[in-house]
C-alpha cells in the first residue's frame, strides 16, 4: 500500500505530548504542510514521521512497512525511498560536501558508477546555482545558504519517493527560495513524490495541496490553505494570523 | 540513605545493561560489515591510519625505552643480566606478555579513545547522527563498527611493533655492557616464547582494542544536548577504558598462566 500513514501515534518531547493517539493518512504524491502554534515541536514531529525519532507508541507506515519496528538494515528497501532536509547543519563534518552528498547515494545505490552519481550531483548543483568549487570543501567552510542547498541536493539526488522538509526555505536568499519552490512544484507535478514540510511563512502552505493543523496533541483541522483561512476554529485562526504576519516579504517571490 | 543506595545501584546496573546491549549491537553489526559497502570500509581504513599508523612513532619510542630500562634495572641487580638466560625469561614474562599489550592499550586510550569519544559527541550535537538515521544508515554500523574493528586491528599491529622496538632497545642497551650478536639475542628470546604467550598476547590486544573502542563510542554517543558534555563523556571514556583494560588483563592472564 503506497503512501505514509500514522496509526495511533503518540509522540512526546521533553515531557510534552505533541501527538496523542493520532491516526492519519497523508495524501499520496502531494505536497502536505504541517502547522501548529509557534512553540510546538513540529520539527520533532516531522522527524518522528521520517523515522529519525521514535514515537512513544503507535506506528508510522510507509509503503505498507512499519518503519518504527525492525532494524535499519531490514528497513533499507523502504528507507532508500525516503529523504530528509534538515533545518540547518545535518552534514557530516569530517567529509567534504561531495562526500556528504555521495554518502546516501553510495549506501543505497552501490551498483551505480561514480561518474553517473557525480553527473547527477553536478546537474543539481547547476540547477540550484551551487558553485562546484564548494563540493571539495568541508561543511565548516560553507555558508548557511550553501549548506541548505547542499542538504536539498543530497535529498533530491537519490530521487526519493518521500521527502520531509524541515523549514526548506530557511537561510536562503530570495533567488534561491524561488528556485527551491519551483523545484518542489515540479516534483509535485511529476506525480511520483510525496512531500511533507514545515515552514515558517505562509507561501509554501499556500502552494501545498493539503495542510494539517496540530494542537493539543491532535489534528484539529486539515485542508487547502484557503479552507484553513475560512476556518472558524480559533486556534487555526491564530496560527494562520501568525504565518500571514511573517509572510509579507515572501509574497514578492 | 538506603533508598539512595538502592537507586544508585539500580542506575549502575542499568548503565551496565545498556553497555552490554550496545556491545551486542556492535558485534552483530560487525557481522554485517563484511557484506557491506565500500563507503563503510573507507571509515575503517581511516581509523587504522589514525590509530595504528600515526601512533607508530610514539609506540616505538616508549617500547624502545622500556626495553632499555629492563636491561638497566636488571643489571643493577645482577651483573651480566643482559647476557643471561634469566633476561629472556623476564623479558617475555614482563614485556611481551604484559607491558606490550597494556601500554599499547593505554596509549590507544589516550590518543584514539579520546578522539573517538570527542568526535562522536560532537556529531551528536551537530545532528550528524540524525542525518545518518534520516538516510536509514545505522550509526552503529557506519560509525562504531569500523572504529572498533580499526582499533582492534591497530592494537594488534602496534603490540607487535612494541615488542620489536622493546627488543631493539634491550639489545642496544645490552651491547653497552657487553657485545652481543643481534640474531643470537633474538633467537634466544624467541626460544623463550611459547604458543600460549602469542595466543594470550593476541587475545589481550584484541580484547583491549574492543573494550577501548566500544567504551569510547558508547560514551561519545551518550552526549545529548550541550557541547560541555563532550569533555565530560571523554573523561569517563578514558577512566572506564583504563579500568576495564586492567581488569581484562588480569582475567586473561589468570586464564593462561594460573596453575
Amino acid at each position: 500500500m503506497e503512501g505514509i500513514s500514522i496509526h495511533n501515534l503518540s509522540y512526546e518531547y521533553e515531557g510534552d505530548l505533541l501527538l496523542n493517539n493520532v491516526s492519519y493518512q497523508f495524501p499520496v504524491n502531494k505536497m502536505t504542510g504541517l502547522l501548529a502554534v509557534s512553540d510546538y515541536d513540529l520539527s520533532g514531529l516531522l522527524k518522528a514521521l521520517g523515522g529519525i525519532f521514535e514515537p512513544r507508541t503507535g506506528t508510522v507506515i510507509v509503503d505498507g512497512i512499519d518503519i518504527t519496528k525492525g532494524g535499519l538494515i531490514e528497513l533499507q528497501p523502504v528507507r532508500k525511498k525516503m529523504a530528509f532536509v534538515f533545518e540547518n547543519r545535518g552534514l557530516l563534518s569530517n567529509l567534504s560536501v561531495m562526500e556528504n552528498i555521495l554518502l546516501p547515494y553510495n549506501y543505497h545505490f552501490p551498483s551505480l558508477s561514480l561518474e553517473e552519481k557525480k553527473e547527477a550531483i553536478i546537474r543539481l548543483c547547476r540547477k540550484f546555482n551551487v558553485n562546484e568549487r564548494w563540493l571539495g570543501e568541508r561543511p565548516a567552510r560553507i555558508s548557511p545558504l550553501i549548506n541548505k542547498l547542499v542538504l536539498l541536493i543530497r535529498a533530491y539526488v537519490t530521487a526519493p519517493a518521500y521527502i520531509f522538509y524541515d523549514l526548506p526555505l530557511q537561510d536562503l536568499d530570495m533567488k534561491a527560495k524561488k528556485i527551491v519552490i519551483e523545484y518542489m512544484l515540479e516534483l509535485r507535478e511529476s506525480g511520483v513524490v510525496t512531500q511533507i514540510f514545515i515552514a515558517n511563512t505562509d507561501i509554501l502552505y499556500g502552494l501545498a495541496d493539503h495542510n494539517v493543523v496540530f494542537s493539543g496533541g491532535e489534528i484539529i483541522e486539515s485542508g487547502a490553505w484557503e479552507d484553513l483561512i475560512q476556518s472558524g476554529h480559533p486556534v487555526v485562526q491564530r496560527i494562520i494570523k501568525e504565518y500571514l504576519e511573517i509572510g509579507i516579504d515572501e509574497a514578492q517571490i | 540513605m538506603v533508598n539512595g543506595a538502592a537507586s544508585a545501584l539500580k542506575a549502575s546496573l542499568q548503565k551496565l545493561i545498556y553497555f552490554h546491549l550496545f556491545l551486542f549491537e556492535v558485534v552483530s553489526e560487525s557481522y554485517e560489515f563484511f557484506k557491506r559497502r565500500a563507503v563503510i570500509r573507507m571509515v575503517l581504513v581511516r581509523q587504522i591510519l589514525f590509530t595504528g599508523f600515526e601512533a607508530l612513532s610514539i609506540i616505538s619510542l616508549i617500547a624502545f625505552v622500556i626495553g632499555a630500562i629492563v636491561i638497566l634495572e636488571g643489571n643493577a641487580i645482577i651483573a651480566g643480566f643482559g647476557q643471561s638466560k634469566l633476561f629472556y625469561t623476564i623479558f617475555v614474562s614482563v614485556v611481551t606478555r604484559e607491558l606490550a599489550c597494556l601500554l599499547t592499550a593505554f596509549i590507544i586510550v589516550a590518543r584514539s579513545g579520546t578522539a573517538i569519544s570527542t568526535e562522536l559527541g560532537n556529531m551528536v550535537i551537530n545532528k550528524e547522527i540524525e542525518s545518518l538515521l534520516s538516510f536509514g544508515i545505522s550509526p552503529i554500523g557506519y560509525l562504531v563498527v569500523p572504529r572498533v574493528l580499526g582499533v582492534i586491528i591497530s592494537v594488534n599491529i602496534l603490540t607487535i611493533f612494541f615488542n620489536s622496538a622493546a627488543i631493539l632497545g634491550a639489545w642496544l642497551m645490552s651491547t653497552l655492557y657487553a657485545p652481543l650478536d643481534f640474531f643470537v639475542f633474538v633467537t634466544n628470546l624467541l626460544a623463550e616464547l611459547t604458543i600460549a604467550d602469542m595466543v594470550s598476547g593476541f587475545l589481550k590486544s584484541s580484547v583491549f582494542g574492543l573494550l577501548v573502542a566500544t567504551i569510547s563510542c558508547f560514551e561519545g554517543l551518550k552526549v545529548s544536548m550541550a557541547s560541555t558534555e563532550v569533555p565530560q563523556r571523554t573523561i569517563k571514556a578514558v577512566v572506564r577504558s583504563l579500568t576495564v583494560v586492567v581488569l581484562a588483563d588480569i582475567v586473561i592472564t589468570l586464564l593462561f598462566y594460573f596453575s
